[in-house]
C-alpha cells in the first residue's frame, strides 16, 4: 500500500522533468524494443498515414444485394453421390461472410482516374457506385472490370491529374517489416490504421504478400504499406479455394493478404479493356471417396476436359508440374487460375500416363454432367462433406 | 512531452516500488499502470454472457467503471484488485443508452473464502490507484495502446490481468447492433486495431504508451458497416460525463425508461417522402418534397437519389428512412444526391417555416 | 443567396479530423531508433525461419508446425499434431528452402502436448536454440512462426508478432483438450495449423511452442489469446523424446491449499515422495525447486511442467521452522487414445548417440581404435572409516590389459603391490599375491568395480563394437548440485543409460545433456536390495583425454572418495 501514496504524491506534485522509462535498463538493449524505439515507431505510422491518405479514395454503393449461394436440398446419403454428378458447375462465393452495406476503399492507381480496389466490394453487385477522392470531390465511378479470382477491381472516375502513390516492387519486401494497412470502411473522412508485420512473401500461387496487420472489411480494398509509406499490396480477402468471398471470414484473425504490385499491374492492364476474370474450370467431377489419388468421376459435355478426351475412371496425375495425391492438391493447383488460363495435366488411364493441356473455361460455357452408371464399388465408404468441384 | 513528464515520473517511481528488477520493454510502465487500476469481475452469466467481466478504478475510494451487461443485475458482484484482495461491488449508477454502470468496491462481507484470496482485513478506509478521468491524453492514429482486463478469466486471483496490444485504429461513430437488436450507444468511440470483442473484455482499460487512460473497452457488438465484430473503446470524455452524471455533479440525462421510441421526439421532418414499393430493398428515390420544407429550400427534387446523409451512406429506403429519423433540428443536414450523371452534395438548413 | 447546391468539393473539403491531434511531427523523436528495431527484427527472422517446419501427415491433407532444435534434423511440434500420425509414425516436414523430407515421429509427451520428430535428407539441417522460458516478460516481444491455415505452398512459414500477454498461465483441459500448466500467454496472432510451431524472443531463441487459442462465437479463428508451452518445461523432457519414450509427468501425491494467505500442505498420499521427504499435512509450502509459490493454483501449475522421478528441492515451513528438502517425483500415466511403444531402433540411435557425445568430448572425436591398455595411479580416501583423519589415504594402481578383466592393487607402506582384484562389468574378484584363492568381494563394491569397468574398457570402444542389446536410453534425470545462484543450486539435465552391471544389477549412467560428460551412476541390485551411487567429477585432461579424475563412492557399506594421477595410456 505505500505504493499508491508515492503515487498520488508525485501527481500532485507536478514535477515537469521528463523520465525516461527504459533508462538504468541492464538487459540487451538490441533484443527489446525500448520505449524510445516504440515512441519512434508510432511516428513513423503518424507519418506514413500522412504520407498515403492522399491516395485513398473512399467507395460508396448503392444498391444490390447479399448473394447467397444455392444451398443443395437435403438429400439422402445415398442420393448424395447420384446428385452431385448431376449438379450443375455454379460459381460459389466460397464463404458465408455477410457483407454489408458500408463505404470500401480504393486506391488511385494512376492520374487518370484509375482507381483499384478489392472485388470484394462489389459481390453485392451494385447499381450505382461513387468514389469520394482524396480531395474530396465525390464523382460516379464505373466499374471497368474485376477479376473474381485474383479478387481486384478497376474503377474509373471522370478526373485528371490524380496523385500516385510510390510503390514498393516485391523485391523490396522483407519478410518482418512493418506493414500498416489503412482503409476507408468505417465511412469517416480518415483512414482507420491497423499495424502488422510482412508474414510471408509468395502466398497464394506467388501472387500476394501475407500479413498479421487485421484485414477486414474495414480495409480490404485499401493498401498495405511499408514504413517508408510506399505501397506493398491491396489487401483483399484470400483463401486456397475459389470463391469471391473466401477468406473474409478469416478478417481479423492475423492472417490476411495483399496483392502485390507486380500482380496488380499485370491484371490491371487486362481489366483496363474492360475484361474481367472469372473462376476457372475443368468442368469434371472427382470421385471423393478415394482418399489417395484425383479419379474423374464425370466430364461435362461440352467441356475443356471433354474436348481434351479426358475420360471417367482417368487418374489426374498432376497439373502444371504439381503432383496431384488428391483431391486438396487438385483445388490448390487451380484455385488461382481463371478462365482462359492453360493447365497442363498428366493423366493415368489404365496404367499409361499421357499429358493433356486444357484451357479452363467459365462456368457458362460448360454443359451438363451426363448420367453415368456407377463405375466404382459402391460399398466404398462416402466422404460427409460435400467438397466444392473443380 | 513536458505536461507528461509528472505522470511518467510517478509511473517510473511506481515501476520502482513494485517490481525490483528493471526491465527493458517500451511498453511495461503502460502495461503497469493499467494493470493495478483494473479489476477483475465476477458475477451473474447466462448464455453467451459471460459471468466475468472487466472495470476500472476511477476513484481513490474505489469507483468502478465498467460496461452494462447481465453481470451488474447479479445480487452479489465480486471484484478482485490486481493484488488479489477481493472485494464486493455495488452499483451506484446505471446508463441504458450509454451501456455504462459505475459501481463502487467495499469490503468483502464473506472473508474466509474457501478459495482462499486474501481479504481485506483492516477497517482503514479503502484506498486505490485509480485514472483521473479529466485528463484528455493527445490521441493520433497509430499511436500504441495497450489493453487490460479479465477476457476469457485467464488470470485469477493476484495473477496480473490479460493485456492485448495495438495501435489506435480509428475514431468513429458506433454503429453497432447485438445479435439482431441495435446497440443503443451511438456516440464517439476510438478503434483499435487489437481483438477486445471477447467474453470478459468490455471494461478493461485502454492506456496510451504513457500508461494514461485513452477508453474502456465497450460491449460486443456487430459493426453495421462492415458486418464484422467491431473492437472499440469509450472514449476518456465520454466515460467523464457518465462520471460525472453517475456521482451527482451534473445532472443526469433522462433515462429512456422502456419503451424508448414513444418517448422520443418527433424526429425533424426534412419535408421528403421516399419511392415506396412492394420489395425490402427499394433505392432511396425521391418520390415528393413538400412545398416550402427544408429539403424543398434546398433544392432537392423528385427522382433524386440520396446516397448519404451526413456522410453515412445510405444503401436503400429503409436504411434511408432510418437515417432521418435520427437527424436533430439543430443541426444542419447534407445530404449527398444523385442526379442524372451528376453527384451533389446539399445542405439543409433548418428554418422556421 | 447563394444557391444550395455546389460541387461536392466546396462542400465536403477534405479535413483532417479535429478529434484526433494533427499529424504534426514531434521533432524530440529519433524515428531512426524505429527503423533500427525493424532491422533487427528482419535479421531475427531471417535467422530462425529456416528451421521452421511444416508438418504434414504423409498425404499432406493435415498438418502443423515444428522447429528444428538441433543439425540432425531432431525437432519439437505438438503431441495433438503427430496424434494422427502415429500408427506409421511418418510424416513430411517441409522447409523454407522449397523442399520436403521425410519426418519420423519420435517420443511423444501427450500429458504436456509435446512430440519430438527427426527429418532426414540433408545434413546440418538449420536450427534455432532454446531459451530460458523463465526470464520472459510480460510486454516482451513474441514472434511465432509456422503454417497457420496451411497457406504456405513454398513450406517458408507464416511469421506474426505481438507481445507476452501473460506468464505463469494455467489452462484448464475442457473436453479433449490438455491441460497446459505454466504456459506463456500471448497476443500474437497464431490460428490453426500454427500448433507445434515456436514462439520466439526478439533474439530468436525459442521461448515455447505454441499450442492453443482461446475463441471466441467466431469459430476457430485467433482472438488474442494464444499459448504457448514454455521452452523450461521441454528441455526436462528432451532427453525422453528424443530416445522415442512416453514422457512421463510427476506428482508429489500432495495438494496444497491457499489458506489465510498462505500454501499449505493439506492431503499427502502414504508413500508419498513428499512425505518421504518428510513433509506433513500443516506444512506451510514456501518455494519449490527455487520459485517462491504464490498459490496453490501457481503450485499446481508449476508441478506439471515436472517430469518423472525428478529431483526437486522443496523449501517449506514447520511452525517458525523452515526446512529445505528433495523430493523425487513419482509418474503419472499420460491418457493416450492408442498405446505407444517405444521404437528400438530409434531409442538405441539415442544411446549411441549419447555415446558418441560422451567420446567426444573424453577424446576429442569418436573413437576408432581403443586405448591398448592403460593404468594409473589412486589414491582412496575412505570417507566412512577414517572420518576424523583428512590425511589418511591408500595407494592403489589400476591397469587395463589389452584384454580379460582389469586389474586393482593396494601398494603397501614399503611401494610393493598388495593383492589384486580382478574385476569386469560382471563380477569382481579378490586374489590373494601367492595363490589362486579366490572370493568375491562384498556386493556393492563388486557393483562400483563393475561400473568402473564399463567406463574405462566399454565406453572407450568404438561405438559399433560395443554390445548394446541390453542397453537402453531411459530418458532424462536431473542433478542438483548447491550453488550461489539466486535459488541456492544448480540443476543439471542428464541423459540416462541403462545398463547391465554384475550380473543382477543396471547401472543408470548418466550423462550431462549439454556437455556429454558422464556425471554419475546409479547402480541397483534389486535382488541384493543395495544401490550404489558413482559420482565422476574432476574432468581433467590426462594425456590428451579429458577424463574424470574425481570418483566418489557412495552404498550402505562403502563412501570413499577416489583420486586418479600417473596416467599412462599406450
Amino acid at each position: 500500500m505505500v505504493a499508491r501514496r508515492i503515487h498520488t504524491g508525485l501527481l500532485v506534485a507536478g514535477l515537469t522533468l521528463v523520465c525516461s522509462p527504459a533508462a538504468g535498463s541492464d538487459q540487451d538493449p538490441s533484443a527489446e524494443t525500448s520505449y524510445e524505439a516504440l515512441r519512434a515507431t508510432q511516428e513513423v505510422f503518424h507519418d506514413v498515414v500522412e504520407k498515403v491518405v492522399p491516395f485513398l479514395v473512399r467507395i460508396e454503393t448503392v444498391g444490390g444485394s447479399q448473394p447467397t449461394a444455392p444451398l443443395p436440398e437435403d438429400e439422402t446419403e445415398e442420393e448424395k453421390p447420384r446428385k452431385r454428378r448431376q449438379h450443375q458447375f455454379q460459381d460459389s462465393l466460397g464463404s458465408d461472410f455477410v457483407v454489408a452495406d458500408g463505404p470500401t476503399t480504393g486506391l488511385v492507381y494512376s492520374s487518370d482516374g484509375y482507381i483499384i480496389t478489392s472485388s470484394f466490394n462489389f459481390v453485392r453487385e451494385p447499381i450505382l457506385i461513387s468514389g469520394v477522392l482524396p480531395d474530396g470531390r465525390r464523382m460516379a465511378a464505373d466499374l471497368v472490370a474485376r477479376d473474381q479470382v485474383r479478387k481486384i477491381a478497376l474503377l474509373k472516375v471522370e478526373a485528371e491529374g490524380l496523385p500516385t502513390p510510390k510503390w514498393a516492387g516485391v523485391d523490396d519486401v522483407r519478410v518482418g517489416q512493418w506493414a500498416i494497412a489503412l482503409g476507408l470502411g468505417l465511412g469517416e473522412q480518415e483512414p482507420s490504421v491497423s499495424v502488422g508485420i510482412i508474414s510471408a512473401l509468395n502466398r497464394m500461387s506467388g501472387n500476394a504478400i501475407q500479413t498479421d496487420a487485421k484485414l477486414s472489411p474495414a480495409n480490404y480494398g485499401g493498401p498495405l504499406c511499408d514504413s517508408s509509406g510506399r505501397i506493398v499490396g491491396l489487401c483483399t480477402p484470400m483463401a486456397q479455394r475459389h470463391g469471391e468471398l473466401a477468406g473474409a471470414e478469416m478478417y481479423d484473425s492475423g492472417v490476411g493478404f495483399a496483392l502485390y504490385r507486380e500482380r496488380i499491374d499485370d491484371i490491371v492492364s487486362v481489366l483496363k479493356h474492360g475484361k474481367s476474370f472469372y473462376r476457372g474450370w475443368l468442368g469434371i467431377s472427382v470421385d471423393t471417396r478415394f482418399m489417395e489419388g484425383v479419379i474423374v468421376a464425370n466430364v461435362a459435355v461440352p467441356s475443356p476436359t471433354h474436348s481434351a478426351d479426358v475420360k471417367v475412371g482417368d487418374r489426374l496425375v498432376s497439373a502444371n508440374g504439381s503432383p496431384l495425391r488428391h483431391y486438396g492438391d487438385l483445388m490448390r493447383a487451380l484455385y488461382m487460375l481463371p478462365a482462359g488460363e492453360q493447365v497442363n495435366l498428366v493423366i493415368d488411364r489404365g496404367g499409361k500416363e499421357w499429358q493433356a493441356s486444357v484451357k479452363l473455361a467459365r462456368s457458362d460455357e460448360l454443359g451438363s454432367l451426363p448420367e453415368v452408371a456407377e463405375p466404382f464399388d459402391p460399398s466404398l465408404p462416402v466422404p460427409k462433406e460435400e467438397p466444392p468441384q473443380p | 512531452m513536458p505536461r507528461l513528464g509528472a505522470y511518467i515520473l510517478a509511473l517510473a517511481a511506481w515501476a520502482t516500488v513494485l517490481s525490483p528488477a528493471v526491465r527493458a520493454g517500451g511498453f511495461d510502465h503502460a502495461i503497469e499502470s493499467a494493470g493495478i487500476r483494473t479489476v477483475k469481475l465476477y458475477g451473474l452469466g447466462a448464455g453467451l454472457q459471460a459471468g466475468y467481466g472487466s472495470g476500472i478504478i476511477v476513484s481513490e475510494d474505489g469507483l468502478v467503471l465498467t460496461v452494462f451487461s447481465l453481470l451488474i443485475d447479479a445480487r452479489t458482484i465480486r471484484a478482485t484488485a490486481s493484488d488479489g484482495t477481493r472485494y464486493e461491488a455495488e452499483v451506484v449508477h446505471r446508463d441504458t443508452e450509454r451501456q455504462l454502470a459505475l459501481l463502487k468496491l467495499v469490503q468483502s462481507r464473506h472473508p474466509n473464502q474457501p478459495d482462499g484470496t486474501i481479504e481485506q482485513a483492516n477497517d482503514a478506509a479503502l484506498r486505490f490507484p485509480f485514472f483521473d478521468l479529466s485528463g484528455r491524453p493527445e490521441l493520433r492514429r497509430g499511436d500504441w495502446v495497450i489493453a487490460a482486463g479479465n477476457p476469457f478469466k485467464v488470470a485469477d486471483g493476484a495473477e496480473p490481468v490479460s493485456i492485448a496490444h495495438g495501435v489506435l485504429s480509428a475514431k468513429t461513430r458506433l454503429d453497432a447492433k447485438r445479435r439482431t437488436k441495435k446497440f443503443p450507444y451511438t456516440g464517439d468511440v476510438l478503434v483499435i486495431d487489437s481483438i477486445t470483442s471477447n467474453p470478459g473484455a468490455p471494461g478493461s482499460a485502454l492506456v496510451n504508451l504513457e500508461g494514461r487512460l485513452v477508453g474502456m473497452i465497450g460491449r460486443v457488438v456487430i459493426s453495421e458497416l462492415t458486418h464484422t465484430h467491431f473492437n472499440y473503446a469509450y472514449p476518456v470524455d465520454v466515460l467523464h460525463e457518465f462520471f460525472l452524471e453517475a456521482t451527482g455533479a451534473t445532472p443526469s440525462k433522462p433515462e429512456p425508461s422502456g419503451r424508448a421510441d414513444e418517448e422520443r421526439p418527433r424526429p425533424a421532418d426534412l419535408g421528403l417522402r421516399l419511392s415506396k414499393a412492394g420489395y425490402r430493398k427499394v433505392l432511396p428515390f425521391v418520390e415528393r418534397v413538400r412545398r416550402g420544407s427544408p429539403a424543398a429550400r434546398a433544392g432537392i427534387r423528385p427522382d433524386d437519389l440520396i446516397l448519404s446523409i451526413n456522410g453515412k451512406t445510405v444503401a436503400d429506403v429503409e436504411a434511408c428512412n432510418r437515417r432521418l429519423e435520427t437527424l436533430s433540428p439543430q443541426e444542419p443536414v447534407v445530404l449527398v444526391i444523385r442526379r442524372g450523371r451528376t453527384i451533389h452534395s446539399v445542405r439543409i438548413e433548418w428554418e422556421e417555416e | 443567396m447563394k444557391s444550395p447546391i455546389e460541387t461536392i468539393c466546396c462542400a465536403l473539403p477534405y479535413l483532417s479530423a479535429a478529434w484526433f491531434a494533427g499529424l504534426s511531427h514531434a521533432d524530440d523523436i529519433d524515428t531512426s531508433l524505429a527503423f533500427e528495431a525493424e532491422r533487427a527484427r528482419i535479421e531475427m527472422i531471417e535467422r530462425a525461419a529456416p528451421a521452421v517446419v511444416c508438418v504434414f501427415d504423409e498425404v499432406q491433407r493435415g498438418g502443423g508446425s515444428g522447429v528444428l532444435i538441433d543439425p540432425d534434423g531432431y525437432g519439437l511440434t505438438n503431441y495433438h499434431v503427430v496424434a494422427g500420425m502415429l500408427e506409421t509414425r511418418r510424416g513430411l516436414g517441409g522447409l523454407s528452402d522449397g523442399r520436403l523430407y521425410e519426418l519420423e515421429v519420435l517420443g511423444i509427451d501427450p500429458t504436456g502436448d509435446v512430440a519430438m520428430f527427426r527429418l532426414s535428407g540433408r545434413d546440418a539441417f538449420p536450427h534455432v536454440p532454446l531459451g530460458d522460458s523463465d526470464a520472459v516478460r510480460i510486454g516482451d516481444t513474441a514472434i511465432a512462426m509456422g503454417n497457420p491455415f496451411m497457406v504456405s505452398e513454398d513450406y517458408k512459414p507464416t511469421v506474426t508478432m505481438g507481445i507476452v500477454t501473460g506468464v505463469h498461465r494455467y489452462q484448464w483441459g475442457q473436453g479433449r483438450q490438455l491441460v497446459y500448466s505454466d504456459c506463456i500467454q500471448m497476443d500474437t496472432p497464431i490460428n490453426p495449423g500454427n500448433s507445434g510451431g515456436p514462439l520466439f524472443n526478439a533474439a530468436g531463441e525459442v521461448i515455447g511452442i505454441n499450442g492453443r487459442i482461446s475463441v471466441n462465437t467466431r469459430g476457430r479463428f485467433n482472438v488474442g489469446f494464444g499459448y504457448a508451452i514454455s521452452a523450461n518445461q521441454i528441455k526436462r523432457f528432451i532427453p525422453a523424446l528424443r530416445a522415442g519414450l512416453v514422457a512421463r509427468h510427476g506428482t508429489l501425491q500432495a495438494t496444497v491449499d491457499d489458506i489465510g494467505g498462505e500454501v499449505i500442505f493439506d492431503e499427502i498420499m502414504r508413500d508419498a515422495p513428499a512425505y518421504d521427504a518428510g513433509i506433513r499435512i500443516g506444512d506451510r509450502l514456501l518455494s519449490f525447486d527455487g520459485i517462491p509459490i504464490r498459490s496453490a493454483n501457481h503450485f499446481a501449475s508449476l508441478l506439471g511442467t515436472y517430469p518423472e522421478a525428478w529431483p526437486v528441492p522443496i523449501e517449506y515451513a514447520r511452525g517458525g521452522q523452515r526446512l529445505d528438502t528433495v523430493a523425487r517425483l513419482e509418474p503419472l500415466s499420460p491418457r493416450l487414445e492408442t498405446p505407444f511403444e517405444a521404437d528400438r531402433e530409434v531409442n538405441l540411435r539415442q544411446v549411441r548417440r549419447v555415446l558418441r557425445t560422451f567420446q567426444e568430448t573424453v577424446f576429442g572425436a569418436a573413437v576408432t581404435h581403443p586405448p591398448e591398455a592403460w593404468s594409473y595411479e589412486l589414491s582412496r580416501r575412505d570417507l566412512k572409516h577414517a572420518k576424523n583423519n583428512p590425511e589418511s589415504y591408500e595407494r592403489y594402481r589400476v591397469s587395463l590389459p589389452p584384454r580379460g578383466p582389469a586389474q586393482i592393487r593396494r601398494m603397501r607402506a614399503d611401494a610393493a603391490p598388495g593383492p589384486a582384484i580382478e574385476y569386469d562389468a560382471t563380477t569382481a574378484l579378490r586374489r590373494s599375491e601367492d595363490n589362486a584363492d579366490a572370493f568375491e568381494l562384498a556386493p556393492d563394491e563388486r557393483m562400483a568395480l563393475a561400473t568402473r569397468y564399463i567406463v574405462e574398457r566399454i565406453l572407450t570402444q568404438p561405438i559399433d563394437q560395443i554390445h548394446l542389446s541390453d542397453v537402453a536410453h531411459a530418458g532424462g534425470d536431473a542433478l542438483i548440485e548447491p550453488d550461489h545462484t539466486q535459488r541456492g543450486f544448480t540443476r543439471r539435465l542428464l541423459e540416462v543409460l541403462e545398463w547391465p552391471v554384475a550380473q543382477t544389477a543396471v547401472a543408470r549412467l548418466g550423462f550431462d545433456a549439454n556437455s556429454g560428460r558422464l556425471m554419475q551412476a546409479v547402480v541397483r541390485d534389486r535382488l541384493a536390495g543395495i544401490e550404489v551411487t558413482v559420482r565422476f567429477t574432476g574432468y581433467r585432461d590426462v594425456g590428451g583425454v579429458n577424463w574424470p579424475c574425481e570418483i566418489r563412492v557412495e552404498s550402505p557399506g562403502l563412501t570413499y572418495e577416489d583420486s586418479i594421477s600417473k596416467w599412462t595410456i599406450r
